[in-house]
């Protein structure tokens, strides 16, 4: 197996692919300039990326590219079926809460708006209007979208299918997300570790993945303090407020990469008591990680795990 | 007048009594109740057992896992992982 990495979205980005390596350098190189491309489109850092543009329109019509399209009309799908705990549109408390910069500036800098209190009024995807035939959006006044997760997930597929065409058998993780094309030779599935939320780098077991997808949320990474607060980048749409969850980490096996990141952030928003039934409505595999460490799933979900 | 009355009552006391033990008497010589087949501890040993009632600290407290299987994994190995790992970016 040949891999390439690089950094991009923020994030390690990792390719990998059966074959020679100099079959496979083209296919690399093709596929990190999609991601490249797809990051310049998506991203909410860049004043001149498409979705800045957009955001900055909120109040007239926005004619929107192809991919963009297709991604907010995902979302919109999403908002439905994670009952709104998935909400692009909470980019508005996002900065509220002080992730109005990269992670990395935010680590380096800290925030850079102070805590105040404030009320909530807003509605699920806060007024969006899609006009698919004519690849028209409107956003109300005031509304912003963030599709920082539900793009990353959306990159990494389309990141596969384009090295697909180099090779059947291959892999694309993007911070974590990952589509798994084929199978390794000799395997019945993808070895993939699942991150202890309490010990970066470290694992706490070896899941074992079809071809198809796997993307985790966890509130233990991206954390800083505003004022005396802690706080996280996983907002609850229902509150404005970074989420209180009883887990620490969700983790989604599912068909699609985009799917998978969704609703690890919505079952993680849902905590204990809630996401059982949200998963098992929208028929989704996933194990939690509590803060004991422990790891939680359904029957079904607890049979990707290797070490059981 | 005086007479009567005092046999009136002496007739109601002496029937109610007579009524009371000829109740009394037929109730006692009366069949009893069927008794049922198996005894009452062979009834007791069909019954399934039943679930220990949760705690109220289970149904209430944070550690709740809503049905969920549980499993405490070991810490791996670092030189024994595999090429991917999926987290919380």
């Amino acid at each position: 197996m040949e891999s390439f990495h690089f950094r991009a979205m923020n994030t390690d980005i990792s390719l990998a692919a059966e074959g020679k390596p100099e079959d496979l350098s083209q296919g690399f190189e093709k596929t990190r300039q999609f991601i490249a491309e797809s990051e310049a489109r998506f991203t909410r850092f860049s004043e001149d990326s498409e979705l800045s543009q957009l955001n900055r329109a909120a109040g007239t019509w926005f004619r929107v590219s192809p991919d963009m399209l297709n991604v907010i009309m995902l979302a919109k799908d999403y908002v439905d079926l994670t009952q709104g705990l998935f909400d692009p549109s909470i980019l508005p408390d996002l900065l509220r809460v002080g992730y109005d910069r990269t992670m990395d500036i935010i680590r380096a800098e800290g925030v850079s708006l102070p805590l105040y209190p404030f009320t909530r009024q807003r509605t699920p995807l806060n007024g969006l209007v899609i006009r698919p035939e004519e690849s028209l959006i409107y956003l109300l006044p005031g509304a912003s979208l963030d599709l920082g997760g539900i793009a990353k997930g959306w990159i990494a597929e389309r990141a596969a299918a384009i090295l697909a065409e180099f090779s059947p058998v291959c892999a694309v993780d993007a911070g974590g997300d990952m589509y798994l094309s084929g199978l390794p030779k000799g395997m019945n599935g993808w070895p993939v570790a699942l991150e202890d939320p309490q010990s970066p780098g470290e694992a706490l077991t070896i899941l074992n993945i079809p071809p198809g997808a796997v993307a985790t949320s966890s509130v233990a990474k991206r954390t800083w303090k505003q004022g005396e607060k802690q706080r996280h980048h996983l907002i609850d749409p229902r509150t404005g407020e970074p989420a209180e969850t009883d887990w620490l980490s969700v983790t989604v096996i599912a068909a699609h990469t985009d799917q998978c990141e969704v609703f690890a952030k919505a079952l993680l928003i849902a905590g204990a008591l809630e996401a059982p039934a949200i998963a098992e409505n929208a028929d989704i595999a996933y194990l939690a990680v509590d803060r004991e460490g422990n790891i939680l799933g359904t029957q079904k979900s607890m049979e990707y795990i290797n070490d059981l | 007048m005086k007479t009567f009355k005092t046999s009136l009552h002496i007739l109601i006391a002496f029937v109610s009594m007579l009524g009371f033990l000829g109740g009394w008497a037929t109730l006692a010589h009366s069949r009893k109740p069927i008794q049922p087949a198996q005894s009452q501890a062979q009834v007791l040993e069909a019954l399934p057992p039943l679930d220990p009632i949760p705690s109220f600290n289970s149904v209430t407290s944070d550690n709740n896992n809503g049905g969920l299987n549980s499993f405490t994994p070991t810490r791996r190995n670092r030189a024994a992982l595999p090429m991917f790992m999926t987290r919380g970016s």
